[in-house]
């Protein structure tokens, strides 16, 4: 009997994906790496035939804790439900795996199997899982057929009448002819129907509805977010330049001209202009947003696909900078753009608003979910404020880096307010580095502090952002920093102890050194980005890209600074590598499989809906369309004499060939039941006649050629029979007949079909037999 | 006073599974429940994945209803069964699953009988891994006849559950075909052959006849074409004419086999000696044929069968055949039977008397007549014959002549 060899080997590998893909969810090797090695030497067992069941008592056992020790980890510990269910089947899968006795073992295997997949599907969204899970879908449909043919057979096995022992080897053997290709064929049929059903269910179930069902059951997937967030720490940036998950994905256009890669870009997305300096009570060695900040803000819009926002700061004749962005759930309301934004539309609906301040965009609330929007940028940052509105923000600020007590001792004098220690906590260490002729020059020891802006504020800025480019060092590796405790981060950079740091260190020193000196600065954390995507032709903003850096008012406006040096990035236009553009690729796929597959929410579904509904309307459309005109043209007036007769000659062509049809059809019909009888095939049922007539028109040729001369087959002969009679033939005539009988048998008794060309061939064969026996017609006739 | 109470179980009878034509299995129960589940964690956490694998467990489902549909298309079953079969032997059934679809291969088929399985110890079935498309796949089955007697095979059921398991799809046709069983046939003793064969008396048991080839018998004319070593040239010249000796050849015995069939009454002993009294003719009728005896029976089978003696394949499977189809016989004992069987037995015949009882001769007629007497119930008689131990006399009979067993 068929010994379904495959299954196992089969089933072991299935298992092995299964873990694997929950190991790439889980993004733990450890998953993957000790359960395969089990696996493996359970296989290896298996083989050698040293294999035994583990003890159904140890099983259980086992089974148990393992039971224990997942409850333990998910009340005691809270992690997170479906990891603790996913390491639970494993556990699972490995007990069954050395427990494996029967059938119904195999079955639990492949079932654990699927589950843990759907908990790693959970989990997860990453292309390479999706990979896998497409791959292992096929395989597990394979599996299951064999598995089916397994328990059939071997049911089939114990049904029989006679013991194991009496059973001779014939009745065990099945045909196996064309088997693989069979199993092949049926394989390609059920997965096509499952692919297109599964496609079809998730193009069009409603999505949305029932979401949270379970309610506190509810298995949430865990949320990608980013580094990214309201808070700037500065232990935080090292942990997010080292990090490559992606952020955005981002195409740009500058006046409808695709950038492409030859840009960096810088998008903002929030900023902040008071450093907490050594108070604990807002956080101590932060940078913060003033209340002012935030309250000065545009209307909250609600944005759709078909309205978008726009505010009124742009002016006909700028650059137009379009950037369209694909948003992974960062966890804050930050909307990212190039600066100077002054409209916004999404692709789904969206509550944004507008900080006139600083020209931040936000989002009503934390973004959770991916999102997708188009931006309009100027590229610079216009002065929103009207001048009234600016001075008053500036001596707000003002007022609110001072407050009563002790503290730093600015020289700011008294209005009558009393003494005012500054609220941003500024080291005068800072300010006095900013008045160093080598750092502000004598530019910024001049400047009158309590003038907003002055007409050499943009060089005292270049000059600091130039001091700190090329006199301190980038590094992100702090661990060796040896810093007092107590100590202000921004003091120890500019000392000589420090003079190393990253962007947050670079961009807020020289914050402070401008606010220091009376100047307008605050300090923009966003994402610096210019690795390009050639196959996307998007550039791909990763969490490593995250960047901070300085935006100084100046008489010009607000000037973007960007003090950081030493960061060894390519050039924005560099050619990419080989194994770069392999990266590339797999980005774009990563892109496209997250854009299409799993962002694709109730929006996408309803535009598809709507797409199809649309293009089978237009179809009718068009169809009625093309009909009304030709019914028109039927009608028409003053050509209907000549179009009638035309019409007239068209329908009687038409009625002509479809009798013409007919009759030939019901002629072809007749003739083949004619050669079926002259061939001997009358008994047959009609449908077998016609079939064998088509195929044996050979014969009957042959038939009636020998007839012409004179050689008449005796009815009580065969066509076998007949042949052998001809011996006295010429000899190669003989071998002809001859071989053609035996075709003519293959196809009337065998099954065979002749394929078109075979038929040509035997046409040609007759023919020549034609034309020898008419040039021996003399000694046949004798 | 508590009784145990227990059901009588008819362990005779050959268990017959009729399967519904459209069913779900356990695994497509279980696997829609899965599909369920499926379902409602992709509606609950929204992810797109489990929506696609929802669908896919949907297409599965159905495709498994179109499947095992199409397997069971365009398949053309004829059973082949042998000439006739022998209870305790292996028979072998040979299925043939034409596939007649183009393209299409049948996988996983299961035929079982749902008539006429009574004669056999497991209900017949047969299981095909594959057929491929316009292929034919012959399946060879071997089966344990139980029951002799005339078995009708007509109806039987072709099933699958193929793909996956979960959905039972079968369909019923018919075949009309019969198969003769007959009863079980062990070694028979030399000895009883022996007497058998010398128990006729009339000193003409070698009976010699022309045409053979052993002594010299007379005289004939030669003719064209014999042998022309037989030629007798001495007399040939004196006759002037080419003759040719004639030889004898030995007549062999002629047997003749009264088989008393009647029951005393309806214990299953009683029908097990019965069962027990036709193996044991049936037995020697076989052996005696093929020992080159002429073998004739009497027996009661709804009517007096006189069958005179003849030898040869074909007479020792007529004997057989009317052994195996003996009914019940509760109306003709042994006294009727025995002027029936004078009939046949003449001279230079023995008759060979098989009864599940006695039969008391007097001494004169034991002197007189030439019957051998074979009694089921004397175990010096039983010693004769060697049955295969795995036969149950006690359920060998026709099903509609069953008694009632119990444990």
């Amino acid at each position: 009997m068929y010994n379904i060899r495959q299954f196992k080997p089969t089933l072991y590998l299935l298992v092995t994906m299964g873990i694997c893909g929950y190991a790439m969810a889980a993004e733990s090797p450890g998953f993957f790496i000790f359960p395969t090695l089990l696996i493996l030497l359970n296989a290896w067992l298996v083989k050698t035939g040293r294999f035994a069941p583990m003890p159904r008592w140890i099983t259980n056992a086992g089974t148990l804790l393992c039971l224990l020790w997942a409850t333990s980890q998910f009340v005691g510990a809270r992690q997170n439900t479906i990891l603790v269910l996913g390491q639970f089947m494993i556990v699972l899968q490995l007990v069954k795996l050395y427990e494996q006795r029967a059938n119904r073992d195999y079955a639990q295997l492949l079932i654990l199997s699927l589950l843990l997949m759907v908990a790693a599907s959970i989990n997860t969204a990453s292309l390479l899982f999706g990979i896998l899970l497409i791959a292992y879908l096929f395989l597990s449909l394979y599996c299951c057929l064999l598995f089916h043919l397994k328990v059939d057979t071997e049911h089939a096995r114990s049904a029989m009448a006679l013991p194991e022992s009496l059973r001779t080897e014939l009745t065990l053997r099945q045909d196996q002819r064309n088997l693989t290709r069979s199993m092949r064929r049926l394989t390609v049929l059920v997965s096509f129907a499952s692919i297109a059903s599964a496609i079809a269910v998730f193009l069009f179930f409603p999505r949305g509805m029932g979401a949270g069902l379970l309610g506190p059951l509810q298995l949430q997937p865990s949320q990608a977010l980013t580094g990214f967030s309201d808070q700037v720490s500065f232990q935080r940036i090292a942990a997010i330049s080292q990090n490559n998950q992606l952020v955005a994905y981002v195409q740009v256009w500058k006046d409808d001209k695709l950038v492409q890669g030859t840009q960096t870009l810088l998008l903002r997305g929030i900023t902040f202009d008071i450093y907490n300096g050594n108070d604990q009570e807002v956080g101590q060695w932060q940078w913060s947003r003033s209340k002012m900040l935030s309250q000065m803000t545009d209307q909250v819009t609600r944005t759709t696909p078909t309205s978008a926002w726009e505010s009124s700061s742009y002016r006909p004749g700028e650059n137009v900078w379009k950037q369209h962005i694909v948003l992974r759930p960062t966890g804050t309301p930050a909307l990212f753009a190039i600066a100077g934004a002054y409209s916004l539309s999404s692709s789904s609906e969206l509550s944004i608003r507008q900080l006139k301040a600083d020209e931040i965009l936000q989002s009503g609330e934390p973004l959770n979910s991916q999102i997708e929007y188009t931006v309009l940028s100027r590229g610079y940052l216009a002065n929103r404020l009207t001048p009234s509105d600016a001075h008053a923000f500036w001596q707000r600020l003002q007022e609110m880096q001072f407050r009563e007590g002790g503290g730093y001792s600015p020289d700011y004098g008294s209005d009558g307010r009393g003494k005012y220690r500054r609220y941003s906590q500024i080291d005068p260490a800072i300010a006095a580095y900013a008045l160093r002729p080598d750092v502000g020059g004598p530019l910024a020891v001049k400047r009158d502090k309590k003038a907003e802006v002055t007409d050499d504020d943009e060089e005292i800025a270049k000059k600091i952002e130039k001091h700190l480019q090329t006199q301190f060092t980038y590094t992100l590796d702090l661990t060796d920093s040896k810093r007092l405790a107590g100590q202000d981060p921004m003091v120890w950079f500019l000392s000589d102890q420090g003079h190393r740091g990253h962007c947050e260190y670079f961009a807020g020193a020289m914050t402070l050194m401008c606010q220091s000196l009376g100047m307008q600065a605050r300090l923009v954390a966003g994402f610096k980005c210019d690795e390009y995507n050639e196959y996307s032709k998007q550039y791909q903003v990763k969490q490593s890209h995250a960047h901070a850096w300085v935006e100084v008012l100046t008489n010009r406006g607000w000037l973007t600074f960007d003090p950081t040096s030493g960061r060894l990035t390519p050039p924005p236009n560099a050619i990419a590598g080989a194994w770069q553009k392999v990266k590339h690729l797999f980005n774009y796929l990563e892109f496209a499989w997250a854009n299409n597959v799993v962002a694709y929410d109730n929006d996408n579904r309803e535009n598809l809906v709507a797409n199809l509904n649309q293009q089978l309307t237009h179809s009718a459309i068009q169809s009625h369309n093309l009909f009304t005109s030709i019914r028109d043209w039927l009608h028409l007036g003053s050509e209907v004499a000549i179009s009638q007769k035309i019409m007239t000659i068209f329908m009687a062509l038409l009625v002509l060939v479809i009798l013409g049809g007919v009759l030939m059809f019901v002629y072809e019909k007749w003739r083949l039941r004619r050669r079926a009888a002259r061939i001997g095939l009358a008994a047959l049922p009609p449908s077998d006649q016609i079939r064998l007539a088509r195929q044996l028109g050979f014969y009957d040729d042959l038939v009636q050629l020998l007839e012409r001369h004179q050689i008449v087959r005796p009815s009580h002969l065969t066509p076998q029979e007949f042949s052998d009679s001809l011996s006295y033939l010429p000899s190669e005539t003989f071998q002809t007949i001859g071989r053609l009988t035996a075709i003519y048998y293959r196809i009337r008794y065998g099954r065979q079909e002749l394929s078109s060309p075979r038929q040509r061939q035997l046409g040609n064969v007759i023919l020549r037999l034609q034309n020898f026996m008419q040039s021996d017609s003399g000694h046949i006739s004798s | 006073m508590a009784t145990e109470f227990r059901i009588p179980i008819d362990r005779s009878a050959t268990v017959v599974r009729r399967k519904p034509s459209l069913d779900f299995s356990v695994t497509g129960l279980v696997y829609c429940s899965m599909m369920m589940f499926m379902g409602l964690a992709a509606i609950n956490s929204q992810a797109n994945l489990l929506f696609g694998v929802f669908g896919l467990m949907i297409g599965i489902l159905v495709i498994s209803g179109v499947v095992s549909r199409l397997v069971l298309r365009k398949l053309a079953i004829r059973r082949t069964l042998p000439e006739n079969a022998e209870v305790g032997v292996t028979v072998t059934f040979v299925y043939q699953f034409e596939n007649r679809k183009r393209y299409w291969p049948s996988v996983s088929v299961t035929i079982a009988e749902l008539d006429g399985a009574e004669g056999f110890t497991k209900q017949p079935q047969s299981y095909m891994l594959h057929a491929a498309a316009q292929h034919t796949a012959s399946v060879p089955t071997e089966l344990l006849p139980k029951r002799r007697g005339l078995h009708e095979l007509d109806r039987y059921q072709v099933s699958t559950s193929f793909p996956f398991g979960f959905i039972k799809r079968a369909i019923e046709r018919a075949q009309k075909d019969s198969l003769v069983i007959f009863p079980p046939l062990g070694t028979v003793d030399r000895r009883l052959m022996q007497m058998c064969k010398s128990a006729e008396n009339t000193g003409s048991m070698m009976r010699p006849k022309h045409g053979g080839m052993d002594e010299f018998y007379g005289v004939k004319e030669y003719r064209r074409g014999e042998n022309p070593r037989f030629i007798y040239w001495r007399r040939s010249t004196r006759a002037g004419a080419l003759v040719s000796k004639e030889m004898t050849q030995v007549s062999p015995p002629r047997l003749v086999l009264v088989v008393d069939t009647h029951l005393k009454d309806e214990t299953a002993e009683s029908f097990s000696d019965v069962e027990r009294t036709i193996a044991m003719a049936a037995s020697v009728a076989s052996h005696a044929i093929k020992e080159g005896l002429l073998v004739g029976l009497v027996v009661w089978s709804n009517e007096w069968i006189i069958v005179p003696p003849d030898r040869g394949k074909r007479h020792r499977v007529d004997l057989l055949a009317v052994l195996a189809r003996l009914p019940k016989n509760t109306a003709h004992p042994m006294a009727s039977l025995l002027p029936q069987a004078q009939k046949v037995i003449e001279d230079a015949t023995t008759g060979v008397v098989f009864t599940s009882g006695t039969l008391a001769q007097s001494l004169g007629d034991r002197v007189r007549s030439t019957l051998v007497v074979v009694s089921s119930r004397s175990p010096q008689h039983r010693a004769w014959f060697g049955f295969d131990k795995d036969i149950d006399f006690q359920t060998c009979m026709p099903a509609d002549q069953q008694p009632k067993l119990k444990h």
